[in-house]
């Protein structure tokens, strides 16, 4: 197996979605902050669940996974080449000609396997987005936007990760910048967004999205004391939202 | 927010916050997590003491290993089932610590293969 890095500026961000396609955006030399991509996509959102199937209320603060990139992408005209898999080993083989190619990649994972996290950080999320830029090996090196530094992960790791089932299944998701427009005009896409976004907070009619959803967490969360058996619990639970934001 | 109202000293989870800075820009400062500075101990107790709880309840031959294994990750039983590609009811009944020994090893070895540990790990864990 051979050896191939790409020189990579790795960066912590504060979201993985938004973390992934900016850096990939700036690697291909279109240079965007994260909160211009996060406004331009109308990344913000708000939704307070409850159901039987959750073990406990959650929340979420952004739009759907793969709706940063792909509004991004329409919004700008910047064409990603993305690709999802039946079969892990053809995936696998694709992941690994992307690199030879030369194009940082980002793939989908299951965040649990990313071991190079401590332990009590790592849960089952299916929505988590690294990007590969590196093979050597039996390990692939890989910049997270959590995580201060890159890191290396084990071949298998990263297979397991990336064909995970269950709900929001990655398939093997993976995407490259494929086409950048020479100029881009960022007028139109960010007022755009800024629409987008306040619709989708202001005027869905649904009582727990959007501002609704605020008001409604703010009455709920008085609640979610009887919902534990002890403090500990409840620590426990506040902990692992902490986590998946 | 003010930059300095947002930045908490601690080693134990980085991230990335936006906030307004001295020169009132707006940009990126690096952090470490509220929530994890004053919580993490609680929430490492909380891990050990369900898995103190879990372990008894193994021995005694209450649970199986696979229940014990799907708790400890936070997995309910339909998700864990989609993960491992077997049917739900088929899951349940391989779930029992009864039918735990009856498993071979390509079932087990799908099981261990999402729990990111060896096989040896899920059939000694009655042991250690």
């Amino acid at each position: 197996m051979d050896t191939r890095e790409i020189p990579f500026e790795h960066r912590m961000a504060a979201h993985c979605e938004t973390g992934t396609v900016t850096a990939l955006l700036n690697h291909g030399g279109l240079t965007l902050t994260e909160p211009l991509v996060f406004g331009i996509a109308g990344g913000i959102f708000f939704g307070y669940l409850k159901s039987p199937d959750l073990p406990f209320p959650m929340f979420i603060l952004r739009s759907k996974p793969g709706n940063i990139r792909r509004k991004i992408s329409k919004r700008l005209g910047i064409k990603f080449a993305e690709s999802r898999f039946k079969n892990p080993s053809e995936g696998e083989a694709a992941l690994d000609k992307a690199i030879r190619d030369g194009h940082p990649t980002a793939v989908q994972v299951d965040f649990f396997y990313m071991d190079y996290m401590p332990e009590w950080q790592r849960v089952h999320i299916n929505a988590h987005y690294v990007i590969v830029c590196g093979v050597n090996g039996s390990h692939y090196t890989v910049s997270d936007s959590y995580y201060k530094q890159k890191s290396l992960l084990e071949r298998q790791k990263m297979l397991t990760a990336r064909f995970a089932g269950g709900m929001m299944a990655p398939k093997g998701m993976m995407f490259y910048t494929d086409h950048i427009p020479e100029k881009i005009d960022l007028t139109k896409p960010i007022i755009t967004g800024i629409k987008r976004a306040s619709f989708n907070m202001t005027r869905l009619p649904i009582p727990f999205l959007g501002i609704k959803g605020i008001h409604r967490f703010a009455e709920k969360v008085k609640e979610w004391p009887a919902l534990t058996r002890d403090a500990d619990e409840l620590a426990d639970r506040i902990m692992r939202i902490n986590i998946l934001l | 927010m003010k930059e300095k109202d947002l930045y908490i000293e601690s080693k134990e989870q980085q991230m990335i916050l936006y906030a307004e800075k001295e020169d009132e820009s707006y940009g990126e400062i690096a952090t470490g997590s509220y929530a994890t500075k004053h919580h993490l101990p609680e929430f490492i107790k909380y891990k050990e003491t369900l898995d103190k709880e879990l372990r008894k309840e193994l021995m005694a031959g209450k649970i199986s290993p696979l229940y014990y294994f799907m708790l400890m990750q936070d997995m309910g039983p339909g998700d864990l089932a989609k993960r491992v590609g077997v049917n739900r009811w088929k899951f349940k009944k391989q779930m029992k610590p009864e039918n735990f020994d009856k498993l071979g090893d390509k079932i087990l070895e799908k099981y261990a293969l999402v729990f990111g540990v060896s096989i040896e790990r899920i059939k000694e864990l009655k042991t250690h």
